[in-house]
């Protein structure tokens, strides 16, 4: 008698695998982990690392959604001074009268100067909103290309993405008046907004150029295992080989069109107006909800193929598609700015080392930290030599570079291989 | 549950890695997968777990083609590995371990794959190594780590390459045991490639040993490991010593 209970406990023990397997799929739907609710997490319940796991994991997304939630104020603040300066300062109490006047009309009064709203509304605001747009889809490309390819130093950047965007950009604007004749300088009605014809057909040659890039990059690697040096390596050819074909475009194009693409080399964000956001926020919004979406995969990558492919993960679908969509989402920006280098390098970075390489809450702290960096930087190029403009791109490459080399020659950390 | 290998082949370009090669494993069974440098032993690894889908034959778990599952779902069945482990900056050791729960999960882990990758973590003793990230660890550590992933998938078959090529000779032998524990504990199974004789002699419950690409051995490991064997397969000479701790080989050239 003394023995039945052993044996039944030994039972449910012994439980088969199957039996067990499914118990598991059952309790999936669950309670979600955690203590209950957001702000109960944020104030740091069971938030205790001695608290086992539970205590550890708790802590950890919690400093996730903490760094998340800091980069987002530093944005709003950072956006309203940015509205303010330039070549004419308006006092930050104007500018949020502006705001809040352009949101809720019947509350808050417009300031007493008007062109106040003018200059805020039709040409600071909209270089705001795409220094934001192309810092998110930069930094957010970045995350999605160094996850996928297991590789620390890849960005749209390395990958010679930029130049080959900016060489269809170039390509567009010369042969696009021969190609299309007079269509080219028309216009498309489309869900209420006006886009130029010249502007979509820059976007289609910069995302064409800029994804034959990656997969050209992808094709030399293939051929060394992907191996991450091989890798920079031919970002690096490549991006030569775009930029031989600027030079192209560039010898043989018209004054106007000449400079047209030297603004463009130089990266900035002339290219600020209302229709271009209105390009581009829908298709940074489905992307980066698509990478989103397919973050938890790109976690298993981090294991390795072979790991990811056991997990059930289609690692060679995961690759194509999340290639494309980056390379779709940064060519589209920068069709409108330039060559823009480093934020798809330094964002994921900067927010690899304080909250690590979960992709869930890596892509939209790397796209906040990116739209972050382009903003401060584009400001500060607007007052630095006021009321003379400086092209962003030329402060990115000085600070990029500089994070470049410090990432390169870091004791800690071994990051080539 | 009984998977079955039937007659499976593999090869890369002219290279025939594997040819026609079949055998069963059952629930409660631990395989060594033993043979010498190139024998196909990680191949046939990979093969079994669908990294590498057969060229010919196929790989069934009670009858049902492992190639026509849902991802997902023969992900929950076997689990894998690697014999090298690789890992990106700055992910946690916590992190590594509740990637195996990618099956079970969609967007974010429950309660219950917490508690999961805790005992995982617990049995490879490396629950206090948690919040570190695993490029800061040992090889060994890292090893453990991986092996902890995989027992936190909670796979029926256990598919291991060589999963104790790195860690000391404590970790080696308690592996190993920890293993066949669970093995025998959850009715599971593990088929585990290697190179140590002795280990394969002292934990397995049968051996399969690839001698070439169209011919092996598959039996119970006293049947399969001897000295006309180990001869045969590796040309090396070995003595086979008994003691109360049970037999084992020693080599000699």
């Amino acid at each position: 008698m003394a023995t039945m209970p052993k044996a039944q406990e030994e039972g449910g023990l012994r439980d088969d695998g199957q039996h067990r397997i499914l118990k598991d799929m059952g309790r999936e739907r669950g309670e979600a982990a955690g203590p209950r609710g957001l702000m109960a997490l944020l104030r740091g319940e069971r938030c205790d690392p001695a608290d086992g796991v539970i205590g550890t994991f708790n802590c950890s997304i919690r400093r996730k959604l903490l760094l998340i939630l800091t980069l987002t104020t530093l944005l709003v603040i950072v956006s309203v001074l940015a509205l303010g300066v330039g070549a004419v300062d308006i006092p930050i109490r104007d500018s949020l009268k502006v705001l809040g006047h352009l949101m809720f009309p019947d509350w808050v009064d417009a300031p007493e100067a008007d062109y106040y709203s003018k200059i805020i509304i039709n040409s600071r605001a909209p270089r705001v909103v795409l220094a934001i747009i192309t810092g998110i889809s930069l930094a957010a490309s970045g995350v999605v290309m160094q996850g996928l390819l297991r590789n620390p130093l890849v960005s749209p950047f390395t990958l010679g993405l930029s130049s080959a965007a900016s060489c269809g950009a170039a390509m567009a604007l010369v042969f696009g008046p021969i190609l299309l004749g007079a269509t080219y300088y028309g216009n498309l009605s489309f869900l209420g907004g006006t886009f130029s014809h010249k502007n979509l057909f820059i976007i289609l040659m910069a995302f064409i150029a800029g994804m034959s890039s990656t997969f050209l990059v992808l094709a030399i690697a293939k051929t060394q295992h992907l191996a991450q040096s091989v890798m920079i390596l031919s970002g690096i050819v490549v991006s030569y080989l775009f930029t031989a074909g600027i030079s192209f475009m560039k010898y043989i194009s018209e004054d106007h069109t000449l400079r047209e693409i030297t603004l463009w080399l130089m990266g900035g964000m002339w290219g600020a107006t209302w229709s271009a956001v209105a390009i581009l926020i829908p298709i940074v919004v489905v992307c980066f909800i698509l990478m989103e979406r397919s973050a938890m995969d790109i976690n298993t990558l981090s294991s390795g193929d072979d790991v990811a492919k056991n997990l059930g993960v289609n690692v060679h679908r995961l690759r194509i598609s999340g290639l494309t969509i980056s390379s779709l989402m940064t060519s589209s920006c920068l069709a409108f700015t330039g060559v823009i280098g480093f934020v798809g390098l330094m964002a994921p970075h900067i927010c690899k080392m304080i909250i690590g390489n979960d992709h869930r809450y890596l892509l939209p702290a790397s796209a906040l930290m990116g739209a972050l960096i382009l903003l401060v930087s584009d400001t500060v190029a607007r007052i630095v030599m006021r009321p003379v403009e400086l092209p962003v791109g030329i402060i990115m490459y000085l600070i990029g570079g500089a994070f470049f080399i410090w990432l390169v020659t870091r004791k800690s950390g071994r990051y080539l291989t | 549950m009984i998977m079955n290998v039937e007659k499976i082949g593999q090869w890369y370009g002219d290279n025939r890695v594997l040819d026609g090669l079949s055998f069963k494993v059952e629930s409660g069974e631990v395989v060594a997968l033993l043979g010498p440098n190139g024998s196909g032993k990680s191949t046939l690894i990979k093969t079994m777990c669908h990294i590498f889908p057969p060229k010919a034959g196929r790989v069934t778990v009670d009858g049902q083609d492992v190639s026509e599952m849902d991802p997902a779902e023969r992900a929950r069945l076997i689990g894998y590995v690697p014999q090298t482990v690789q890992y990106a900056p700055f992910t946690t050791v916590l992190d590594t371990v509740l990637v195996g729960r990618r099956p079970y999960v969609q967007w974010s882990y429950s309660e219950n794959d917490l508690k999961v990758a805790a005992e995982a973590l617990e049995t490879m003793n490396i629950l206090d190594l948690r919040d570190r990230y695993v490029n800061e660890l040992s090889g060994g550590q890292r090893q453990r780590v991986f092996i902890a992933r995989a027992l936190a998938q909670r796979p029926h078959f256990f598919l291991f390459d060589e999963p104790t090529s790195s860690l000391d000779l404590r970790y080696q032998l308690k592996t190993m045991r920890i293993m066949r524990e669970i093995v025998r504990r959850d009715g599971c199974a593990m088929i585990v490639a290697m190179h140590d004789l002795n280990l394969a002699l002292r934990y397995s419950d049968k051996v399969l040993m690839l001698k070439s690409r169209d011919s092996h051995d598959y039996g119970g490991p006293d049947d399969v490991i001897n000295p006309g064997s180990i001869l045969e397969v590796y040309e090396v000479h070995s003595n086979v010593i008994s003691n109360e701790q049970g037999a084992y080989i020693l080599p000699y050239e």
